[in-house]
């Protein structure tokens, strides 16, 4: 039975597209054949960050409108075997996504894909609305940051009342929260949520933090998911947190900052 | 200069504590907001009209929240009744009483609570009296 996850936010820039390709991509180098489909109509992103911008030729809206077959707008991805991407359209007015062709489209996918991973837009608007409503699960991508924190638990609140499985009274979408952008230096000298303030905050299970790291930028400039990057940091906080969403045990990394001597902590170095 | 640093800084103020505690009573706050049953405006519009039938207040005078507390909904009317009786005739046994006249209502299931589905209890608590601004 396939499996929709929802990558959603409510704040912008806090890492959806990043953590849709990695988890993605994470999820497909574990032997799960997934798609990752962008919803952001206008702005589509997650093509760039994948590295299949230059393949883009039908879109999910050509598909919706039967402009083009799924197969025709199905992305494989060069790397991984069991990876796909289904681009947003770049064009159309966003008036154009229906819950109608969605719903058909996520039905056919269903039949093909292990996890069907949506990558919302920001906002509260149609686009992320949409995005969310078929969901079985979401990742909930939080920065340790005040308007991000509360951004998220508005999200929380329209997963639990505007998705398709609150409307039918089934039970309700699983929630997973993914801190973003931490950084355990700036935890330990008092000016950043910690990972657990975040998360007595928001009440809703903890996969996992993504520390800062440099290699997330290195890999979307290269068009690469930072879950491919050998040695990254946050390639391995995310394919941990892959592994805890697949059920598996994996104790939590990056929360500590590491430990330093006594010079450097006396001497800067 | 990290050494230096250290016995210069002024005092540092944990701000992850303050942001932590703002975002608390935020979220709290749009959590209640946003749960709320959506008749609880027209209540407050009807219980004004009632009160207003015996005490001049203002729209600000009768506040309705609904709190959750585990599985019970308590439903809370906050009404405040200025400190000099009126010049509107009051009925009789309201007269008597006219600041306690809230903890003389016994608490009474709110219309429309019935069908909810969780226990909800309306407990009325005496309004903060205030002054009247009245001339």
């Amino acid at each position: 039975m396939a499996v929709v996850v929802v990558v959603t936010s409510g704040k912008g820039g806090v890492g959806k597209t990043t953590t849709s390709a990695a988890f993605g991509a994470g999820l497909a180098l574990r032997g799960h054949k997934t798609v990752v489909i962008d919803f952001d109509v206008g702005l589509r992103n997650l093509d760039l960050v994948m590295g299949c911008e230059r393949r883009v030729v039908y879109d999910l809206l050509n598909v919706i409108h039967g402009e083009g077959s799924l197969n025709q707008a199905l992305i494989k991805d060069k790397r991984i075997d069991d990876l796909f991407i289904l681009p947003a359209s770049q064009t159309r007015d966003k008036s154009a996504l229906t819950l109608e062709g969605v719903e058909k489209i996520i039905d056919q996918l269903r039949q093909r894909f292990e996890y069907i991973v949506c990558d919302s837009p920001a906002g509260i608007e149609r686009g992320a609305m949409i995005a969310m409503h078929f969901a079985d699960e979401a990742l909930v991508v939080t920065n340790p940051e005040v308007s991000s924190v509360r951004d998220s638990d508005r999200i929380i609140g329209m997963l639990a009342s505007k998705t398709r499985r609150a409307e039918r009274e089934e039970d309700p979408v699983k929630e997973h929260l993914v801190i973003t952008r931490y950084e355990p230096e700036r935890v330990d000298s008092g000016n950043m949520l910690s990972a657990a303030d975040v998360q007595e905050i928001l009440a809703i299970p903890f996969l996992g933090v993504v520390p800062e790291s440099e290699s997330v930028l290195i890999a979307s400039n290269s068009g690469i998911p930072v879950t491919l990057m050998n040695g990254s940091d946050a390639g391995q906080a995310y394919m941990d947190i892959v592994d805890r969403f697949l059920g598996e045990d994996r104790p939590h990394r990056f929360l500590e900052a590491p430990k330093r001597g006594l010079l450097s902590r006396l001497f800067g170095w | 200069m990290r050494l230096l640093d250290y016995f210069l800084r002024a005092p540092r103020r944990n701000s992850a504590a303050v942001a932590k505690e703002r975002l608390q009573i935020i979220v709290a706050h749009e959590r209640s907001r946003a749960s709320a049953p959506h008749y609880l405006p027209l209540l407050q519009k009807d219980l004004l009209e009632v009160v207003r039938r015996y005490v001049p207040i203002a729209d600000d005078q009768v506040t309705v929240t609904v709190e959750r507390t585990g599985d019970c909904e308590v439903l809370e009317l906050n009404i405040a009744l200025p400190d000099k009786p009126t010049r509107v005739e009051p009925r009789p046994p309201l007269a008597a009483v006219p600041a306690a006249v809230a903890e003389t209502v016994p608490p009474e299931r709110a219309p429309g609570l019935e069908a909810a589905p969780r226990a909800a209890d309306a407990s009325v608590r005496p309004g903060r009296r205030r002054r009247s601004h009245r001339r």
